[in-house]
C-alpha cells in the first residue's frame, strides 16, 4: 500500500473525480454517486464548494487559494482543511490525484 | 392500431388499452409498439437459459407472483401468472404480449404497473413510485409506501375537482420548463370504502368501475399532456402523531428523493446517473413536504389538507 501523500505533495497535484463518479447539487447538499457501487455520498455545503473548486482548479493548491478568498480564512488553514477533505474522498474512492498537465 | 400517449411514450397498440389516445405523430417522441402474440410464439422467442433474473416476487407459500428477466440481446421478459407474459426489446421500443383470457382491465394492471414503465425507463424516462394529479394547472405528486393510501388520496382529490395525471407510477423528465410529469394510464385501484367515503361527502364516483380484485378498479381519464411538477408530498402513516401535519422540507432531503425510484432493479451507470440528475432537478425546482398522518385520519381529510396546502392556504 503506497503511503498517503503529504499535504505539500497533494497541493501540487490535480484532484479529479474518476469516470465512475458523478455529482449533483441538492440545494444545500451535494451528492456524489459511485456508479460502480450504486452508493450515494453526501457532502455539506462546504464540502460541495470544495469539490467544485477542486474540479475547476489545475491543482489542489490553486483550489485552496480560491477558497481562502471566499471563506476569509488563512491560506494555511484552508490548505489543511482541503487536504483532509481530499484524503477522505480518496479513502472512499471518490477522487483521484494526478500530476497537473504542463501549462 | 390505436395510438396512445402515456409515461412519455407514443405507443402504437394493436389492442385497445386504458389510456388517452392521440392522433398526433411527433417525430421527436419516444415511440413504442405493443403487439399481441401467442404464449407459444412468445416462449419460442425467449431463451431463458441465457437470461438473468432481475426480480422475482413470490407469495408466502412460494407461488410466483411476478418475474423479470434480462437477456443481453432479446431484452426483458416480464411475466405474471394470470396477468400475461411480455417481452420488451432492449431499447424499449417493441413490446410483444401473450395475454390470458381475462377482462382487459385485469391484464392491463401488469402492463401499466411493470411493462410500460420498464419500456419508458429504457427510453430515458425517470420513474418515481408515486401518484400525481393536476391541481390549479400544476402537477402535485404523492410518494408513499404501499398501503399508505396514496391512490386513495389521489382519488379523493379527483372527486374534489383535480384531474388524474397518474396512479402508482410517475413518469418524470427534466426539461427547460422544469421537471415534467407525463400522464399515465386511465386505471386506478382503490378500496370500496374510499368510494363510499366520497359518496358520503356528496361527491360522485370519480371514474367508471371496471371490476374488482380486492380493490375496485376504476377507469379515470387523465390529462392528455405533461405538466411541470410543482409539489411533492411524502405521505407517512404514523402511530406517534395525534394530528395531521404537513412539514415543508426546506431544503428537500436528498435521501427522500433518491429512495423514490420505481424500477429499482436497473442499476446500470446510465440509469443511476439519470435518477440522480432528475432528483437534483426536483430538489431545486419542486416544493417537497412530508405529510405525517395519524391512524385515525382518513384519505379524504388528507386530500383536503393537501388541497389547502397546495393552494397556499
Amino acid at each position: 500500500m503506497s503511503p498517503e501523500p503529504t499535504n505539500a505533495a497533494m497541493l501540487a497535484e490535480k484532484a479529479r473525480l474518476p469516470d465512475y463518479a458523478v455529482y449533483r447539487t441538492f440545494v444545500k447538499e451535494t451528492v456524489i454517486l459511485n456508479l460502480q457501487t450504486g452508493k450515494y455520498h453526501g457532502l455539506n455545503p462546504t464540502g460541495g464548494r470544495m469539490l467544485e473548486a477542486l474540479e475547476r482548479s489545475s491543482t489542489v493548491g490553486d483550489a485552496a487559494e480560491r477558497l481562502a478568498g471566499e471563506y476569509g480564512k488563512s491560506l494555511e488553514e484552508i490548505q489543511g482543511d482541503l487536504c483532509d477533505f481530499c484524503r477522505d474522498l480518496l479513502e472512499r474512492g471518490l477522487i483521484e490525484l494526478e500530476s497537473p498537465e504542463p501549462s | 392500431m390505436a395510438r396512445h400517449y402515456l409515461f412519455g411514450l407514443q405507443l402504437d397498440s394493436s389492442m385497445p388499452i386504458l389510456a388517452g389516445r392521440t392522433s398526433e405523430a411527433s417525430d421527436g417522441a419516444r415511440k413504442a409498439t405493443l403487439d399481441q402474440t401467442t404464449s407459444s410464439a412468445l416462449a419460442r422467442s425467449w431463451r431463458p437459459r441465457e437470461a438473468l433474473s432481475m426480480m422475482e416476487r413470490r407469495a408466502p407459500g412460494g407461488r410466483l407472483i411476478m418475474a423479470v428477466e434480462a437477456h443481453p440481446e432479446l431484452g426483458y421478459r416480464v411475466a405474471a401468472p394470470r396477468f400475461g407474459s411480455h417481452v420488451i426489446s432492449r431499447d424499449g421500443s417493441q413490446i410483444h404480449s401473450a395475454l390470458p383470457s381475462v377482462p382487459e382491465w385485469r391484464w392491463q394492471r401488469l402492463l401499466f404497473a411493470q411493462v410500460l414503465p420498464l419500456a419508458a425507463t429504457l427510453q430515458g424516462i425517470e420513474l418515481f413510485h408515486a401518484n400525481a394529479v393536476a391541481l390549479g394547472g400544476r402537477a402535485i405528486g404523492f410518494v408513499a409506501a404501499a398501503g399508505t393510501g396514496k391512490t386513495s388520496v389521489g382519488v379523493h382529490l379527483v372527486s374534489r375537482g383535480a384531474t388524474l395525471l397518474t396512479d402508482d407510477v410517475m413518469a418524470l423528465e427534466a426539461s427547460a420548463a422544469g421537471v415534467l410529469v407525463h400522464p399515465g394510464p386511465w386505471l386506478a385501484g382503490v378500496h370500496a370504502t374510499e368510494l363510499k367515503a366520497i359518496e358520503r361527502e356528496g361527491r360522485g364516483c370519480p371514474g367508471e368501475v371496471l371490476g374488482r380484485s380486492g380493490k375496485l378498479y376504476l377507469s379515470i381519464p387523465t390529462l392528455d399532456h405533461p405538466l411541470p411538477l410543482a409539489a411533492l408530498y411524502f405521505l407517512e402513516r404514523r402511530g406517534d402523531v395525534d394530528r395531521l401535519q404537513i412539514l415543508e422540507s426546506r431544503p428537500p432531503d436528498p435521501q427522500l428523493l433518491l429512495s423514490s425510484s420505481f424500477i429499482w432493479y436497473l442499476k446500470s451507470p446510465d440509469f443511476l446517473a439519470r435518477h440522480l440528475d432528475v432528483c437534483s432537478r426536483v430538489a431545486q425546482s419542486v416544493s417537497v413536504s412530508r405529510v405525517l398522518i395519524p391512524a385515525s385520519v382518513g384519505a379524504g381529510a388528507v386530500a383536503a389538507a393537501i388541497e389547502r396546502h397546495a393552494a397556499g392556504e
